[in-house]
């Protein structure tokens, strides 16, 4: 069991990695779902083996919401909304961010490592992983401007917090695992919303030229 | 114990009724309902505090609803006649109460509840219902402020959920009554004390993710804006000081001390450059609460000085950005470059903005002045007098950054006709402000409801 955490953990890292690589909102997102659905497979294979019916529950939250309905969402607002395709004006270069992100989850492993002792059970070293998942989607959020990765962003910390409750704490009070469902269902719908007003608030004609320099963009 | 519910009951009733689709019915059981949780407040101070297994009320609990409770009435009736003038509102008004009410009873539960796991629940719940009353004023930059404001705050909530996972795994526990006395210790909950500061701190406003907080206060409508300054922020504030005082770790102190510093010198340094009204208060409060957290890392009387500082700058705060809606309403526009002569056109708004401005910079006698002189206090005892000479000067340049310009347009010469605003658009900062003087007589007091406090 020890080593699905490693290879899960290893694996969402690198994807997070990926995603920092990407300018193109639609590879971010596909990125994005299928490391929902890795988070997904990993919480229902520790549901199954340990008996508990809550972190296959989660399982199922996690790959119904961050795997197929949000991906599905957000692809399909693109079509409606192209010069939102890219990110034509990242924060930080994307060589640099990778740099960053990378030095951010080896900070994050190094952070988790110093600061565990033995209150953690076995899994608790593979708990660093998640923790230093946290680190990547926050700075995805801050190194890029593009609303939908952004959210994207969020939702990797989210899936992150989870993962990290769920392997390094098993044990939780459930109020735990209902505010990361309650702030799944809260902000995402509130932001979804906000997002929604955001591109109404842009004229037509903003719309026109917008459109207009991410075709020049693809060349 | 359940008596202390009543403010939660009071907003979530009212918060319900506001949707009954009759004319004025949501003004007034907004109102009534914030009269009748102020009511409240006021007894709960000379009951004894209650400690159970979902509700745990002690003596800054019961300061906070005060502040909290008398914001929000002063809030929902100042909205009766903001509201007049936002033009393209982005919903109906029966929707703004619901959601103005709702905001309040977030802010009371997250006061009021002992799990801290359901502390953070209440101030995430306070980004989701407060984020659409950002946006009232339906224009690209209201909007983009709410994005900021819902994207930056919620990653924030969520390192602060990773404190609260870390702290359970280190103590088997949330519960803050009996995990109180900072008996709780280790790296593992130093490293979540850390980051309940960088969590929670994101919400109040710390350096250096304070970034979201300019663009609501200037965006958002000014009840609102009064409100987020006002209380939300202090809320914030609040979960802060309940995690310290579970967890016995001076090393996140000294981050906080470290982090309010910095927080303190940026709003200092961003205030001498400010040209917007609302932003300009808005720095105001990013400078207090750095200053509120200092107080808070030391503990003792500079935590004491901490909270009379979050009081006083409620009130004060709060008329801030009232009397920057009644500017707004008369002059179109909060370019402080473009407001003249408030004094002679508003006599009542520019002299109440001036002692406003006034008590929010922490000058004698205003509540804020006490609170900041306790906490420089504390500074120089335990950091000596060059730390304390460090804040002590930033302070300075806030008072003067602020009141430079602010008495440059209560006072400039200029002609024109009077068109003050209506009774209650001048009645509540006016009142208020009175409460921000007032605070400086109830220091003792406050310092007697605070002894015992866990974590100060």
């Amino acid at each position: 069991m020890l080593s699905v955490y490693g290879i899960t953990g290893f694996g969402i890292i690198l994807l997070g990695l990926f995603i920092q690589w990407q300018v193109y909102v639609s590879r971010i997102v596909f990125t994005f779902a299928v490391s929902s659905v890795v988070v997904a497979l990993s919480l229902f294979y520790q549901g199954v083996v340990s008996g508990s019916a809550v972190p296959v529950a989660l399982a199922a939250l996690t790959a119904a919401v961050r795997g197929v309905l949000i991906p599905v969402l957000i692809v399909r607002n693109l079509h409606e909304t192209p010069w939102r395709a890219r990110e034509d004006r990242p924060v930080i270069g994307t060589a640099s961010s990778i740099l960053i992100a990378l030095a951010l989850v080896i900070f994050g492993l190094w952070l988790f490592q110093w600061a565990i002792d033995r209150t953690i059970g076995a899994a608790g070293a593979y708990s660093a992983l998640p923790f230093a998942m946290l680190f990547e989607g926050v700075f995805l959020i801050i190194s890029r401007r593009n609303a939908f990765i952004q959210m994207v962003g969020y939702l990797e910390v989210e899936n992150a917090v989870l993962l990290l409750a769920s392997w390094g704490f098993p044990g939780l009070p459930l109020v735990i695992e209902g505010a990361v469902v309650l702030d799944l269902l809260g902000i995402v719908v509130v932001a979804g919303i906000i997002m929604r007003m955001r591109e109404e608030s842009i004229s037509s004609d903003d719309r026109a030229a917008a459109a207009a320099a991410a075709e020049d963009l693809k060349g | 114990m359940w008596i202390y519910a009543i403010p939660i009951c009071c907003a979530g009733a009212a918060s319900l009724l506001s949707l009954i689709p009759v004319v004025a019915v949501d003004e007034v059981v907004s109102v009534v309902a914030a009269t009748a949780a102020t009511v409240a407040s006021i007894v709960f101070l000379f009951l004894p505090g209650t400690v159970g297994p979902i509700l745990f009320v002690d003596g800054i609990s019961k300061l906070m609803l005060l502040t909290i409770s008398l914001v929000y009435l002063s809030a929902t009736v100042f909205s009766v006649t903001y509201l007049k003038y936002v033009g393209n509102p982005l919903f109906r008004k029966r929707i703004y109460y619901f959601l103005l009410n709702v905001f309040a009873l977030t802010m009371v539960f997250s006061v009021s509840v002992s799990n801290l796991g359901l502390v953070w629940f209440g101030v995430e719940a306070t980004t989701v219902t407060s984020a659409l009353l950002v946006a009232l004023d339906n224009n690209e930059a209201a909007i983009e402020a709410s994005w900021r404001y819902v994207i930056i705050v919620s990653t924030g909530l969520v390192i602060s959920l990773v404190a609260n996972i870390l702290l359970y795994a280190t103590s088997g526990s949330l519960d803050a009554a009996s995990l109180g006395g900072s008996s709780v210790s280790g790296h593992l909950a130093s490293l979540a004390a850390a980051l309940a500061v960088i969590g929670y701190g994101t919400k109040a406003g710390l350096f250096p993710l304070y970034t979201w907080l300019p663009d609501v206060h200037g965006k958002a409508p000014s009840p609102v804006s009064g409100l987020f300054s006002a209380v939300l922020l202090p809320v914030a504030v609040f979960a802060i000081i309940r995690f310290l005082g579970v967890v016995a770790s001076p090393g996140a102190r000294l981050f906080l001390f470290i982090l309010g510093v910095l927080t303190l010198a940026t709003a200092a340094l961003i205030l001498t450059v400010q040209r917007d009204l609302k932003r300009m208060f808005a720095y105001s409060t990013i400078e207090n609460m750095g200053t509120v957290l200092l107080g808070v890392s030391l503990g003792g009387a500079a935590a004491v000085g901490a909270v009379v500082l979050l009081i006083a700058h409620a009130f004060a705060k709060s008329a801030a950005f009232y009397l920057s809606g009644n500017i707004l309403a008369r002059y179109g526009t909060v370019r402080i470059a473009e407001i003249r002569g408030v004094g002679r056109t508003m006599p009542m708004t520019g002299i109440t903005l001036f002692f406003a401005s006034l008590a929010v910079t922490g000058a004698p006698p205003f509540g804020a002045f006490v609170g900041e002189l306790l906490i420089l206090s504390g500074v120089y005892a335990r950091y000596g007098l060059a730390v304390a000479g460090l804040v002590g000067l930033l302070i300075a340049i806030s008072f003067m950054a602020v009141n430079a310009r602010v008495v440059s347009a209560v006072f400039s010469p200029v002609r024109g006709e009077r068109r003050e605003r209506g009774i209650v658009g001048v009645a509540v900062p006016l009142a208020s402000t009175a409460l921000s003087l007032a605070v400086v007589v109830f220091v003792p007091a406050i310092g007697r409801i605070l002894s015992g406090v866990i974590g100060l």
